[in-house]
């Protein structure tokens, strides 16, 4: 995952936080844990003082297999209380063709996730 | 504009530093290289500490911050020029040889390589994983929030992986370019990083030429420099090489005082174990190692003087860094947590590894493509200098290499990772901070080479 492209990611989240949600193979095989790990890392980096979410504040993580254990879905009440204003989707649905798909989506419609803008690649 | 704010705030880092030099050597007289060498080592700890107690009374690193560091520092240096108290800089050394004019060589090896790792280092943002997500990260947390009321950031599990309990020598003063530069721009401010990162080299310098002609200590200094594991640690952001820089300077003066008793080089000796310590967990049990060493040659030895200066040691450490072991205590420990590890009966479960750990860094150091051969020199030139080993400073430092590396394969053996993962990436990275006493030894110990002979002829004269 190039720099550039998270770089270019974290300046189309706006102001407020983001939710980073796992998508297909990306919540079980183990072989994104690495690329997860560096995804969460850099784009926390790069969006601080805003906030990349992955699990509750007292949810311990140091890698992507921890980010895949623990299945974070919160509730809208949650993401308007954590001010969270963009997902990003980590994974991609579809079998076959690109291996690793970022998506940014604002999280709308009482659903994190729903689509109304996106951009991504690999 | 954000480049010139930098290379100012690093000039306030250098005044700092001559400050507080002229301060422990009154009036004396200072080479070139303790100018550009020792006062900017002595003044980025001192500049880092002094913006960690700014924050912790609720003042972040800022604009006005730095001025009034700055004006303070011009109000003591003017006082000191009143009194004279001010160390001179002896531009030309008055021991010159003829020969050492063959310093050249050596001196153009070492400004090409740290200018190599100066245009690596700051021909791109922070890239290394652990300089982001560790370093970068408490940079730019610390450059939002003081530490008064303690930041989020420091209890949050989810960023478990950034290790919140390390210590913040290097992110306070990243974070001090941030406040200069009047942003938050990584790439220039690596300026930071690459002036750690080289400083490194005078102080080896500085070590050597204690007890080493000019030339091979130049010569030996211009073989850290081009160390392949130099360029790849060298301005990356991390705080590793600061770490192996301010650890050079406190066995350093632990040597001179245990060879010297004298109070100066003591100071100078807890000044550096203070910065060691407050730059990575690992320099807290340097320290300790140095402090123990100092007391064991006070025992041994048995003059009052040295009993006196093991206990001001420990008190000193202890006064200098009680504010940071205070604030850090309520931090959260990640589940690597090495210091409860190695003092908890587990230990001795878990050294049946050793069998592994020991051999694989012994290989280590023989990779030619990481130390060139670095250690295998060092190795050569204690056999053929084995006199040196009476000099009970390097006895001193054989055991505080000793200790150092066996601290370490005792964190290898209880951590919580795949050791067949974490070695490969983390063994250079670990024996890099081992480099001043091997290049330390290896130069005290060429010092004696051919000592008897010499004696013998002066003898028959």
């Amino acid at each position: 995952m190039p720099y550039e492209q998270l770089a270019r990611f974290t300046d189309q989240a706006g102001n407020g936080n983001v939710l980073l949600k796992l998508a297909g193979y990306a919540k079980t095989n183990p072989i994104v844990e690495n690329s997860l790990s560096f995804v969460y890392y850099r784009t926390s980096y790069a969006l601080y003082p805003r906030r990349m979410y992955v699990a509750p504040a007292d949810q311990v993580i140091n890698n992507g297999r921890d980010i895949m254990q623990v299945e974070f879905n919160p509730s809208l009440q949650w993401l308007q209380e954590h001010d969270v204003r963009s997902v990003f989707t980590f994974g991609n649905d579809n079998a076959g063709g690109e291996t690793l798909r970022l998506e940014i989506r604002p999280p709308c419609d009482g659903q994190a996730g729903m689509p109304a803008a996106k951009s991504g690649g690999n | 504009m954000a480049f010139l704010a930098c290379c100012l705030y690093l000039l306030l880092i250098v005044l700092v530093g001559y400050t507080l030099l002229s301060a422990i050597h009154c009036s004396s007289r200072m080479t070139i290289v303790q100018l550009i060498g020792l006062g900017p080592a002595v003044g980025a700890g001192t500049m880092g500490l002094l913006l960690f107690w700014a924050s912790l009374i609720g003042f972040a690193p800022s604009r006005k911050v730095l001025a009034i560091i700055g004006v303070l520092t011009l109000a003591c240096l003017l006082v000191m020029e009143r009194k004279k108290r001010l160390a001179q800089v002896r531009v030309w050394p008055a021991d010159w040889e003829k020969g050492d004019w063959w310093i050249v060589v050596p001196l153009v090896v070492t400004l090409a390589g740290l200018a190599m790792i100066a245009a690596g280092a700051l021909s791109a943002p922070l890239v290394e994983w652990d300089a982001f997500a560790i370093w970068g990260f408490k940079a730019k947390v610390l450059t939002h929030e003081a530490l008064r009321l303690t930041p989020a950031y420091f209890h949050d599990l989810t960023l478990s992986y950034s290790h919140l309990d390390y210590p913040l020598m290097v992110p306070f003063l990243t974070a001090g370019a941030y406040a200069a530069m009047g942003t938050v721009d990584d790439q220039t401010g690596k300026l930071v990083s690459v002036f750690l990162d080289v400083l490194v080299v005078p102080m080896v310098y500085l070590g050597l030429r204690w007890k080493l002609r000019r030339l091979p200590a130049a010569c030996l200094s211009a073989i850290v420099t081009m160390l392949p594991v130099m360029f790849r640690s060298g301005g990356v952001g991390c705080a590793d090489l600061p770490l192996t820089m301010f650890y050079a300077g406190s066995i350093f003066y632990v040597a001179r005082w245990i060879d010297r008793q004298q109070w100066q080089d003591l100071i100078l000796a807890i000044l550096f174990s203070v910065f060691a310590a407050f730059t990575k967990n690992e320099g807290t049990v340097l320290v300790l190692m140095n402090g123990a060493v100092i007391l064991g040659f006070g025992l041994w030895g048995g003059r009052r003087r040295a009993w006196v200066g093991a206990a001001a040691f420990f008190m000193g450490l202890l006064a200098i860094d009680a504010a940071w072991l205070i604030w850090s205590r309520s931090l959260p420990r990640t589940h690597e947590d090495y210091g409860s590890k190695l003092l908890s009966s587990a230990l001795v479960t878990h050294l049946p590894k050793l069998k592994e750990i020991i051999p694989a860094m012994l290989v280590q150091t023989t990779e030619f493509h990481v130390w060139g051969l670095l250690w295998i020199m060092a190795g050569v030139l204690a056999l053929l200098g084995w006199r040196a080993l009476a000099r009970p400073y390097v006895l001193a430092l054989w055991i505080l290499l000793g200790l150092h590396l066996m601290s370490y394969a005792l964190a290898y053996s209880v951590t919580p990772w795949d050791l067949n993962v974490l070695m490969p990436m983390t063994v250079d990275r670990l024996l890099l901070h081992t480099v001043p006493a091997v290049i330390f030894l290896a130069g005290w110990h060429w010092a004696e080479v051919g000592t008897a002979r010499r004696i013998a002829e002066s003898a028959r004269r």
